[in-house]
């Protein structure tokens, strides 16, 4: 942690070795953020990036009131989010393989099944939904956190957890109900 | 608890920590039973999906820093370090002191026109009280028009110790409607700055 302090205040007075030391260790989290809320590689990595680059121009104004990882993954939401309701009609014709990427195991087991049954229903989640859902379940973070980062009312955050849960709920019984 | 109860507290995503009432409802009820394993299927499955590890793309922090040493940003970087400009200058740029000063440029090279205005919109709230009450000697509200007029009236004449009190009566309101458009306005500026 006091690492990270003094690689921040590296960063901030315009060192770009401590920045990329920044950018190597949070990548993967901001990178997994964006891709489960865009489900689309080249859009996530280029929300990703952005994020990055905002990140690195409002550096020298972030007075550490969160965690550098939360101030991020709230950039990284925020752009994804957006993102996800600008390319809504865009990603409707894009080709359904176009998503996050398959187990790497070719035989498809019970669990392999499942998994991918699973992201099936998320998939068909609205964009506002599956931003709550992955940042209340990926981020683990409270509905008052969500609604922050989100930018909504707690309650519309907690009418999207509600709705997405009874959709998955209903889907997952359709397809797997007898199987549990 | 009934049915629909027991299906609304599970899609809450309570079905790990269902209170007592909801477990004996479920012990009693083969179908919701049967719900309840499914949630907790799902809940589980859910877990296991968010907790898969994906790696960034290969490459991903040598694009970011190409394009940060580009100097995509350098100039607004730049404006934001704390050394780029001396404090009274950053003073001078918050917004409650531009609009300000924007105001006051404003009045002073039109301040005739500015005072006719206030001057007419003064007479114009003088004159609102004779308006309300000639509007509601019309529309057959005698009495409540009298008593409208009286009660200006008395507040008009009234010593400045109960002029005082109304204004400190009032003053709250004012205080929280201040505070409600500061709110707003900080929760704008945190929007903005996420971005």
């Amino acid at each position: 942690m006091a690492d990270e302090r003094r690689l921040i205040a590296r960063a901030q007075s315009g060192d770009t070795a401590a920045f990329r030391t920044l950018v190597e260790r949070h990548q993967a989290r901001a990178h997994a953020l964006a891709l489960r809320i865009l489900r689309s590689p080249s859009d996530a990595e280029e929300v990703a990036q952005d994020a990055f680059v905002r990140v690195w121009t409002a550096l020298p104004g972030f007075r550490g009131e969160s965690t550098f990882a939360t101030w991020l993954h709230r950039i990284v939401a925020r752009r994804a989010f957006d993102r996800a309701q600008v390319m809504k009609t865009r990603r409707a014709r894009e080709r359904p393989d176009e998503g996050l990427p398959e187990p790497a195991a070719p035989a498809p087991d019970e669990d392999t099944l499942r998994a991918a049954k699973l992201q099936e229903l998320i998939a068909g989640l609205t964009a506002a939904q599956r931003a709550a859902v992955t940042l209340f379940y990926y981020e683990g973070r409270s509905v008052e956190d969500v609604a922050h980062v989100l930018g909504m009312p707690e309650n519309t955050v907690k009418t999207h957890l509600l709705r997405a849960r009874a959709a998955l709920r209903a889907a997952w019984t359709h397809e797997l109900g007898d199987e549990t | 608890m009934n049915c629909l109860e027991f299906e609304r507290l599970l899609d809450e995503g309570a079905a790990d920590r269902l209170p007592a009432e909801a477990l004996a409802h479920a012990r009693a009820c083969e179908a919701c039973a049967r719900s309840l394993a499914r949630a907790r299927s799902l809940e589980r499955e859910l877990e296991t999906h968010f907790s898969e590890a994906i790696a960034a793309p290969a490459g991903f922090a040598d694009r970011v820093m190409v394009r940060v040493e580009r100097g995509e940003a350098r100039g607004v970087r730049w404006l934001a370090l704390p050394s780029a400009f001396p404090w009274w200058t950053r003073a001078a740029l918050e917004p409650g002191v531009v609009l300000a000063l924007a105001t006051l440029a404003l009045f002073t090279w039109r301040s005739d026109r500015w005072l006719a205005g206030a001057r007419a919109a003064w007479d114009g709230l003088a004159a609102a009280p004779k308006w309300a009450h000639d509007g509601l000697l019309a529309a057959g509200f005698g009495p409540l028009a009298d008593l409208l007029s009286r009660s200006l009236a008395s507040v008009a004449s009234a010593s400045p110790s109960v002029q005082l009190g109304l204004a400190l009566g009032v003053a709250p309101l004012l205080l929280l409607a201040s505070w409600l458009a500061w709110r707003a306005g900080e929760r704008l500026v945190g929007a903005v700055g996420a971005r």
